[in-house]
């Protein structure tokens, strides 16, 4: 289901970086489907991300997410990727 | 003689022993009373003196916990190797126990300290987190690693020099407890570099020309083109391969990368202090551990602002030479010479 003008309505991307090897790894997912994706995106506390100042050669996330009137990004420590923030990462890895 | 891993109870019977016999065997256990952990280990040898007199002498040793977290991402998982238990059918567990062994050793009889903390921390280690987890990491208080995925990476407790690199972030949190971020942080990686090389080296024997100068070597599976993760000696060159791509390690201060990753490309930058080290070390000749290794750990146990940049580092690498070999010493010379290397000024002042 695209969009008038064809562009997808919402494209989040997931870009895992640091880690021991220093290695980044990037995933994309776009979709129109607001139902499945929003609820979720709309879980995640994007203002609130707990920081993680002890942990060395830990992965990075940071995910942004643009939709119809809303730009997203926020850089995750891999110790505060825990509930909705996990859940979206895996199903944007999974899609 | 008679060697042996002495209990605290022991050791508390032997400082009280009121006997002229065994009076410098009460002082020596007295002093390794002295230490408030409950649990302190030590090393004990008893032997004669020509008089007759019984000497009783201590070395630290480690107090090693392996854990197995199964496959899970839970933190600590189920104990599988404690200190002095025999090996294990699990090879993770027995790499991980035998690595912090040979961090322990090389920081306790080479540099007088005992563990990560300088007073007998026990290292904690936890094997298997994760499911095909490519990564090995230091949470603040232990060791945690990855089986890898079996088709890049294999097991992260196969390589020496990775066990030393996470127990370094340790020692390095205790004490020059560098910034994580930018080029502090660029110095934070590099510093787990060195020991973790140092490690290796130390372990094998090798001289700093008989020495790979490697980070990794192993953790590649045969799929991999690559020899391991990061060189020291030639920054960008450890893999050049299909799916991975090529080794982005900067080895000069006018290749430094600027970008939002990784803490500023802490993984990256760290090339730039690696090879400093490396042509510190081989200007010098010999074993590592014993003249650029000294250098280096005197000045992450002396003065140092956490958010040292590298120029701020290198002139207290040139300190820490000065102070301990000469200001006129091939030391000196031979520092200085390893930051021109890689064209950081080392001629500032010490900051910190």
């Amino acid at each position: 289901m695209a969009r008038p003008g064809g562009e997808p309505a919402i494209v989040v991307t997931v870009a895992r970086t640091g880690g021991f090897a220093g290695l980044r790894t990037q995933w994309r997912v776009t979709s129109d489907d607001s139902d499945e994706w929003m609820p979720l995106i709309e879980a995640c506390p994007w203002d609130t991300v707990t920081a993680d100042p002890h942990s060395r050669d830990r992965y990075i996330y940071t995910i942004e997410v643009t939709a119809p009137r809303k730009r997203r990004t926020a850089a995750v420590p891999e110790a505060s990727l825990v509930g909705p923030w996990k859940e979206l990462v895996e199903k944007v890895q999974s899609t | 003689m008679m060697h042996g891993i002495v209990p605290p109870y022991l050791l508390t019977r032997i400082a009280r022993l009121d006997d002229e016999r065994f009076a410098v065997a009460a002082v020596a256990a007295q002093n390794a009373l002295r230490h408030d952990e409950p649990m302190r280990a030590a090393r004990l040898t008893f032997s004669l003196s020509d008089s007759g007199a019984l000497v009783a002498e201590f070395a630290d040793t480690p107090t090693r916990a392996v854990s197995d977290a199964a496959a899970t991402e839970t933190l600590p998982g189920r104990v599988a190797r404690r200190e002095g238990g025999d090996p294990v059918a699990d090879v993770a567990v027995n790499e991980a126990y035998d690595g912090l062994g040979s961090t322990f050793a090389l920081y306790s009889e080479v540099y007088g300290r005992n563990s990560i903390d300088g007073r007998g921390l026990p290292l904690d280690a936890t094997v298997h987190y994760g499911r095909l987890y490519d990564n090995a990491f230091w949470n603040g208080e232990r060791m945690v690693f990855g089986d890898g995925d079996g088709v890049i990476f294999a097991s992260f407790t196969g390589s020496l020099s990775v066990i030393g690199h996470e127990l370094t972030h340790g020692v390095t949190q205790y004490t020059a407890n560098l910034a994580y971020q930018g080029q502090s942080g660029a110095l934070n990686e590099s510093v787990s570099d060195v020991f973790g090389a140092l490690v290796e080296q130390h372990s094998l024997g090798q001289s700093v020309d008989k020495a790979s100068w490697l980070i990794g070597d192993g953790l590649f599976t045969d799929q991999v083109e690559g020899s391991a993760l990061r060189s020291m000696k030639a920054p960008g060159t450890a893999y050049d391969d299909d799916v991975l791509g090529k080794d982005p390690q900067p080895a000069d201060f006018e290749h430094y990368i600027t970008t939002d990753d990784d803490n500023g490309g802490v993984h990256l930058n760290s090339g730039i202090p690696n090879r400093a080290f490396y042509l510190v070390a081989h200007r010098l000749g010999g074993t590592a551990w014993e003249s650029a290794g000294r250098i280096w750990y005197d000045t992450i146990t002396g003065p140092l602002a956490p958010t040292v940049d590298f120029a701020g580092f290198a002139a207290a690498t040139v300190a820490a030479a000065a102070k301990r070999f000469g200001a006129a010493s091939a030391e000196v010379d031979a520092v200085r010479a390893g930051w021109a290397g890689v064209g950081v000024a080392s001629d500032g002042a010490p900051r910190g």
